[in-house]
């Protein structure tokens, strides 16, 4: 089990439909956020091309978070999720500090919180609420372990990116370019 | 020519930029906790070399400074923390991968020893009271 997500930067029009659904979904105080929309311009004009991503935690194989927290409340769980319990939590910062995506926030109730990829969601079978949401369907989540899941099927057919690949974290949050 | 604009969900100055994300009490626990570590390293240097007698100050003396600024310094990386009640999962167990586990066990085993050598050698700052 491996879970992954992969975002379709052909498709995203960038209209934070996912941004919204998240911070309802998962109650995420009001000013914060577990994920994010971010527009690239790149070029010189008139030669300009312009890349919509919709960004969140990156789940990382080799997550630098997770080395990090002094308690372990920072940890794998189930498909590879990067999740963090709230009661182990002692607030350091140590986490937010060595995410090189910036995915995390400190909650006002003390805890450092981020994407869990609806992990509620995903064990009643539903999709995470970002994915369900996209009204351009551009957001694939799945079990990259299983090669007929529409994220494993997608990247196969399709070019894909990670972001800051250089920082050795093994992200498993694909862009489709 | 690259521009990156974040379109929405972070415009928060809590968020973005990160550069907030320890205050000014870590810079003040490293400052005093590498005075307290330099102290110590000093005075065990000149112990182990048996130069006891000739740095009397340096073995005798500045080794009761460690211990407090010690205390200081926990006190600021207590304030520091934003789930302040739940520091004691530190101390629930150890992880070697993790810097601030390090120093956390760390401090947990020389703030103590520091406070049980100054017990020990507190005649030596008040010769002159009556020790009995």
């Amino acid at each position: 089990m491996r879970y992954a997500m992969a975002v379709d930067t052909r498709k995203c029009v960038g209209c934070s439909d996912c941004v919204v659904a998240c911070q309802t979904e998962n109650d995420v105080p009001h000013g914060f956020c577990r994920e994010w929309v971010v527009e690239v311009m790149n070029g010189t004009y008139p030669q300009l091309e312009i890349e919509i991503r919709s960004e969140r935690c990156n789940h990382c194989i080799n997550a630098p978070c997770v080395r990090c927290c002094p308690t372990g409340a920072s940890h794998f769980a189930e498909g590879g999720i990067v999740l963090l319990e709230h009661n182990k939590c002692i607030g350091c910062g140590a986490c937010m500090a060595s995410c090189p995506y910036d995915a995390r926030y400190p909650h006002p109730s003390g805890y450092v919180d981020k994407c869990t990829f609806c992990i509620h969601s995903i064990k009643s079978g539903l999709a995470p609420a970002c994915a369900a949401v996209c009204p351009t369907k551009c957001i694939y989540f799945g079990d990259l372990d299983d090669p007929n899941s529409n994220v494993s099927v997608v990247l196969k057919k399709r070019k894909s990116k990670t972001l800051i690949p250089e920082a050795g974290t093994k992200p498993q949050l694909y862009f489709l370019i | 020519m690259e521009e990156e604009i974040i379109v929405s969900g972070r415009m928060n100055q809590l968020i973005d930029p990160q550069l907030n994300i320890w205050h000014w009490q870590i810079p003040l626990y490293l400052f005093l906790g590498g005075m307290a570590a330099g102290i110590l390293c000093i005075a065990a240097l000149y112990y182990i070399r048996g130069r006891e007698k000739d740095y009397r100050i340096a073995v005798r003396i500045t080794p009761f400074l460690a211990s407090f600024l010690l205390v200081l310094g926990l006190i600021t990386l207590f304030i520091d923390l934003r789930h302040k009640l739940f520091f004691w999962q530190l101390y629930t167990n150890i992880r070697l991968q993790s810097p601030m586990s390090w120093g956390a066990w760390t401090l947990m085993v020389i703030t103590p020893v520091s406070f049980i050598w100054c017990a020990l050698h507190i005649r030596d700052l008040f010769p002159r009271w009556d020790w009995k």
